[in-house]
């Protein structure tokens, strides 16, 4: 079996099985708890098929006779992408010092890549310094690896230089993709630091176009910003239901909820938001609420 | 390093350029209007008795300033015309037949008198003698407002002009107290009044005075005493008026050149900036349709509301609240102009800046007035720098709604601002104390503050009043193209604001944060036109106000997180900061 990138087909065959099977049990658990609002079955939608579906993609082998009795055929699973536009390019973010709005101006759509998986983070720890977080590992790891079509099908990758761990990705992450490290300075206090994080996104903005072929103009930076206001602003109506308790929705819907966040649009989670947020002032109105009175609140 | 060479240079050139120009500010001259008396124009007026004239001979003024006519009735001979004019040596020159009495030590205030005639005035069948006279005030001098008497045994009945409000009656060279007069109005009506314990008529309005009357005294129903009295003063949209706007014009024509100058400097220095290649493809404004900017904020529409009011009350309303008023004499602390006499409340940065004047109001022979007023003056400005402190700044100088003007007129155009950094803001501080040494302190190196203080003329100007400038029309050009730029440009170097700031542990309105809820985002410090970076830093004490702090609200407008930032007056909440109103920014519209 020809080895790849670190790990043999087997091997990248069963941990897309293992993860994909471990990532539906969860999701079907967290769906079952206490009732689900009907408006945010659109967002585990989303989760799954970033993380549970996956295709089998069947490739005819070339030069193999008909008496040969191996196998004719190739059968690569991958997982499958999130959905997105075709013609939109997608731009992977770690931490939120990547303006949203930048990328979107840039006719982009970001993707939050900051996750983790052990399996992933035992390949990564083979690149990255010892003493680095599992979570930068972990990235290294998929990228490697090639299994998570999220992170394989960015076009760029903008990493905000904010710890000393990505400080190491920015630079070893570069040989299997394409990444551009954002200078964050650590304080605001100083007028020169605010000036220096301004120039450093004047920076990216030449390196975004061209990635794109789309210039940022201030009508559509005025739109991104437009979009990912109106996402904080469903958020800010969101947080104040989900203060209440006894509480309208169960903690791990709500986690789920804003985990999609990444790995959509931001004007369809917002419009999803949107009716998410109408449900629950109905549930509010009605008295449904899914905890007790005396549950503890862990806040 | 370098730079901060190079900026300290720059700073202590210009401190110094302040300082020593100040001595020559006369040579500068943004614009004269030659008022001296010596300019004016004397002649016979050709137009007919005006119906306030109720005596033989009466003066009368030009349309377009710098004339002044006398005029006789049919009977009379110009020739025994006697006019007696006060001169600048405190003498009464007279001057015989209808020769032009105007001369280079004129002060512009002139009495004219004819020869006793015997007529029957009340009609009682018996002849009375009649004195007439006619009196005119004129030229730079009539703004005076202690009372310019003659006091000259030729002249047993005088009328003053005294505080700019009231008309003294003299008989005999002494106040004439409780006695009856009748005045025969502008329009021709005739009404009695009394003169009270000052020697005032009581009563009398503002729009008799100004337009021209004639008043009429019989001490015993023998003689009878009438003198016709023509003040210079000119209504709304006459030409005289529009005249008086000439000078902003100049300076608003100069203020476009240097704002067109100061951005093509600010391009050519930005070539190497890589934002400058992205601003260059267009310019960046707020685009109808993508970002719903107009959040409604009751406080910045108060505010608006309050700053045009402050510019209507200190600009236009002192024509139409005037007589009587001791509002007259309540000063409060802003920048207009009191150049403008005539304004409703006064304005103390005449006297502040002329400290040694405090006192002499109206002249060594009132006491008793000036020390009411100059009291009265204390109490009003000590009161305002206390209690009120720098909420004037932000909501009723006139100054400041010219300036925010500029602001909005560069956001209309989609022209970039330029950012006070703390680099600039430290560099702009020691301008900021030459203004408060030379605000504070000219009067006693023997200069006049008034000539180098840009904001002269303003509220005058719009009022109708000529006022000439020297080169504090320059420093206007430079405060206007300033705060094109950079928002309240004259604020952060203003004298009184600061002097006004240092009260503010005992101001009624604070300004408060709450530190828990602030989560330091650093928006209110870059909302702040002052630069205030304390608002920001402070994570303990809960009053945040510094003497900078105008109590403009902007830092609250923009604070997302609800209560962090808030302005109370005696305690109670007025205007506090909450996430939704900065968040419906972004809501679609639809249901908020």
């Amino acid at each position: 079996m020809p080895e790849q990138n670190g790990i043999n087909e087997r091997q990248r065959e069963l941990f897309i099985r293992k993860s994909t099977r471990v990532a539906a049990s969860y999701l079907k658990r967290a769906k079952e708890l206490s009732e689900l609002p009907e408006a945010a079955k659109p967002f585990f939608d989303v989760l799954e098929n970033t993380y549970v579906n996956n295709v089998k993609e069947i490739t005819r082998l070339e030069n193999t006779s008909p008496s040969d009795f191996t196998r004719c055929e190739a059968e690569l699973l991958h997982m499958a992408d999130i959905q997105k536009p075709e013609d939109r390019k997608s731009i992977g973010t770690l931490c939120v010092m990547v303006p949203a709005e930048l990328v979107y101006a840039a006719g982009a759509m970001p993707v939050r890549l900051c996750s983790g998986s052990y399996t992933a983070y035992s390949i990564g720890d083979d690149y990255i310094p010892r003493d680095a977080c599992p979570l930068v590992k972990a990235v290294m790891g998929f990228g490697k690896i090639k299994a998570l079509p999220v992170l394989d099908n960015c076009s760029l990758l903008v990493a905000p230089v904010t710890c000393d761990c990505k400080k190491k990705l920015a630079g070893v992450i570069g040989s299997v993709k394409n990444t551009v490290p954002l200078h964050v300075p650590p304080l605001k206090k100083d007028d020169a630091d605010t000036e220096v994080f301004l120039k450093e996104l004047y920076r990216l903005i030449p390196v975004l176009e061209k990635e794109t072929g789309k210039q940022v103009t201030a009508k559509s930076l005025a739109e991104g910003i437009n979009m990912v206001g109106n996402a904080q602003y469903e958020m800010s109506e969101f947080l104040k239901y989900r203060r209440l308790t006894p509480a309208l929705m169960s903690g791990t819907q709500v986690m789920s909820v804003m985990n999609a966040y990444s790995y959509m649009p931001a004007n369809l989670w917002a419009e999803q938001m949107h009716r998410l947020n109408e449900e629950l002032k109905l549930r509010l109105s009605q008295g449904h609420f899914v905890s007790r009175k005396t549950s503890p609140v862990f806040s | 390093m370098k730079e901060r060479k190079i900026g300290t240079a720059v700073v202590c050139a210009i401190c110094a350029f302040l300082i020593v120009s100040a001595f020559f500010a006369k040579d500068f001259v943004l614009y004269d209007y030659h008022m001296n008396v010596s300019d004016y124009h004397y002649a016979k007026t050709e137009e007919e008795k005006p119906l306030s004239a109720d005596t033989s001979l009466w003066f009368s003024y030009g349309d377009a300033g710098k004339e002044v006519y006398y005029g006789v009735s049919a009977k009379v001979q110009e020739e025994s015309m006697t006019v007696y004019a006060l001169t600048q040596t405190g003498e009464v020159s007279v001057i015989r037949g209808n020769e032009n009495p105007i001369r280079q030590d004129s002060l512009g205030h002139f009495i004219a008198a004819l020869p006793m005639t015997e007529q029957d005035i009340d009609g009682d069948g018996e002849v009375e003698k009649v004195y007439d006279y006619a009196r005119a005030d004129f030229g730079l001098n009539a703004f005076n407002p202690a009372p310019q008497r003659f006091l000259t045994e030729d002249i047993p009945f005088e009328l003053v002009f005294a505080e700019r409000k009231y008309i003294m009656v003299y008989y005999g060279n002494e106040i004439l107290k409780g006695a009856e007069v009748l005045v025969t109005s502008y329009n021709g009506e005739k009404k009695r009044y009394r003169t009270d314990e000052h020697g005032w008529i009581q009563g009398l309005p503002n729009k008799d005075i100004r337009e021209g009357f004639t008043a009429v005294y019989s001490p015993d129903g023998e003689a009878v005493y009438r003198m016709h009295y023509a003040l210079e003063d000119y209504p709304y949209f006459s030409v005289h008026f529009w005249n008086a706007h000439l000078p902003l014009v100049v300076i608003f024509a100069l203020t476009g050149i240097g704002i067109v100058m100061v951005y093509l400097i600010r391009n050519r220095m930005e070539r190497n900036n890589p934002a400058y290649a992205i601003y260059s493809r267009e310019r960046v404004g707020i685009y109808p349709g993508t970002l719903h900017q107009k959040t409604s904020s009751k406080f910045l529409f108060v505010r608006w509301l309050c700053l045009f009011a402050g510019m209507f009350l200190w600009a236009y309303a002192g024509r139409l609240i005037h007589q009587g008023q001791t509002l007259n004499e309540v000063s409060i602390p802003v920048f207009s102009c009191p150049f403008n006499l005539d304004q409703v409340v006064e304005v103390p940065c005449y006297y502040l800046s002329h400290l040694p004047n405090l006192f002499g109001r109206f002249g060594a022979d009132f006491p008793e007035r000036n020390m009411a007023y100059g009291v009265m003056f204390l109490a009003t400005t000590l009161f305002c720098f206390i209690f009120l402190g720098r909420i004037l700044c932000g909501f009723l100088c006139p100054a400041g709604l010219l300036q925010d003007l500029m602001d909005k007129l560069r956001q209309a155009l989609h022209i970039r601002p330029i950012a006070v950094t703390d680099r600039i803001n430290r560099f702009l501080q020691p301008i900021k104390w030459v203004w408060i040494l030379l605000f504070l302190g000219f009067a006693f190196a023997g200069g006049d503050f008034c000539d180098i203080c840009p904001l002269k003329g303003f509220t005058t100007a719009q009022g109708g009043y000529w006022t000439n400038l020297y080169l504090g029309g320059f420093f206007a050009v430079v405060i206007l193209a300033g705060s094109f730029f950079i928002k309240r440009f004259w604020c952060i170097i203003c004298p009184m604001g600061y002097l006004m700031g240092l009260f503010k542990r005992f101001n009624l309105f604070k300004l408060k944060k709450d530190c828990t809820s602030c989560t330091e985002c650093g928006a209110c410090y870059h909302a702040c036109p002052m630069r205030i970076k304390s608002i920001y830093t402070e994570r303990d004490k809960e009053n945040v106000q510094t003497v900078d702090c105008m109590m403009c609200g902007e830092c609250i407008h923009k604070c997302p997180e609800d209560n962090a930032l808030s302005m109370t007056f005696c305690g109670k909440t007025v205007y506090k900061s909450s996430r939704k109103t900065f968040m419906s920014k972004f809501s679609r519209g639809k249901e908020e």
